[in-house]
């Protein structure tokens, strides 16, 4: 059974670092690390967004457009973060995409990458027995047969609906640069899976001026 | 295996905060011909974006603009409007997107090239990134070990 008591407490001490959701006041600290994390990604885009719409977005509403969570040193500040948001396949329901997942180089391989991952985990986990409660009193006609059956392992085809509706995220999905083998191997060592390497998936962007120009 | 309409439904329909956007292609008379779902993401580098999850279009319909529509409706902010019996509601850069990003297989030649004709430019071979992911049992082995 997926053990409550972490997210309940909002929080996990381990080596003095605490991995807890991102407030809207750490959005300072939040910008630092993106900062960081692009120039280890040797990515030359500019980074548009600033403290402000960081808050407005992740916190400025009822629904925002991302999740963080944080891993805070009480003698540093923060000192890692995760981002990620609630996606959707016509497959397999309601999904996961992990945007960006980065610890300051201070603070590599003593565990917190690990911890803050575990994290993430359990709060998609505890999204699907949110959601199993719900469906209960919504869905009565099922009687009480979704117990707790439906959140952990499901086979991939021939699900019953019921679990379907049941379950929350079944998938967490991100990008990895192909060069970064330190993440590569973090991610693989964990059970991830290369679906470029694998399947042939290329990943596609519009840019902004080129939605503007689509053709009729 | 077909995934449940109610799913569809309850996700799609029944909250404030829907899990995804789906815009359709109809043939007055026809019915449903394509489909466009997408779903609000965001880029810690230039913010609020949004994800092709699925671009369907019936193969009797194809070579006809209906999917080069849809994909324009969903760029632009006009209300909706209707062309030669086809209707089709148009969003996206009302909400602020800067980027539609999508996947497709490489070796799916037809959409790579309907997308590259139009500006599309394919990540993974030129920023080489790879998409990854974990599965649920993945996630259950990393939430207990916590």
């Amino acid at each position: 059974m997926v053990p409550m008591t972490l997210v309940e407490r909002g929080a996990s001490m381990s080596d003095g670092i605490a991995i807890r959701e991102a407030r809207r006041d750490d959005c300072a600290g939040i910008m630092k690390l993106i900062h960081e994390l692009a120039e280890f990604e040797k990515i030359p885009e500019e980074i548009v967004i600033t403290k402000d719409t960081l808050e407005r977005d992740g916190f400025g509403s009822e629904h925002p457009w991302f999740r963080c969570w944080v891993a805070e040193d009480p003698a540093a500040g923060l000192v890692g973060f995760v981002l990620f948001y609630y996606t959707y396949d016509t497959s397999d329901g309601r999904q996961a995409y992990m945007e960006d997942f980065f610890v300051t180089a201070s603070h590599r391989g003593c565990g917190v990458g690990g911890r803050m991952l575990g994290c993430v985990a359990q709060v998609f986990l505890l999204l699907s027995l949110r959601d199993l409660f719900q469906d209960f009193w919504d869905f009565g006609g099922f009687g009480g047969c979704l117990g707790f059956r439906g959140v952990v392992g499901f086979g991939g085809r021939g699900v019953p609906e019921a679990e379907v509706l049941a379950r929350g995220c079944t998938r967490l999905s991100f990008h990895v640069l192909n060069w970064n083998r330190d993440a590569v191997d973090f991610y693989v060592k964990r059970g991830a899976m290369d679906l470029t390497r694998d399947e042939d998936f290329h990943v596609f962007c519009f840019a902004k001026h080129t939605l503007e120009a689509l053709p009729k | 295996t077909l995934f449940p309409r109610t799913a569809l439904e309850r996700d799609g329909f029944e909250s404030a905060d829907p899990w995804f956007h789906c815009f359709v292609a109809e043939d007055p008379g026809v019915g449903l011909v394509g489909y466009m779902l997408f779903y609000y993401t965001y880029s810690t580098w230039d913010g609020r974006q949004a994800y092709l999850e699925d671009l369907y279009i019936k193969p009797s319909y194809r070579k006809s603009g209906v999917a080069s529509r849809m994909l324009k409706s969903l760029a632009q902010h006009k209300r909706s409007i209707i062309l030669s019996g086809v209707s089709i509601p148009q969003e996206l850069l009302a909400r602020g997107c800067s980027r539609l990003n999508f996947s497709v297989l490489n070796w799916n030649e037809t959409a790579i090239d309907f997308y590259v004709k139009r500006g599309a430019v394919d990540l993974t071979r030129d920023e080489a990134w790879h998409v990854f992911r974990f599965r649920k049992p993945n996630l259950e082995e990393l939430a207990s070990k916590e």
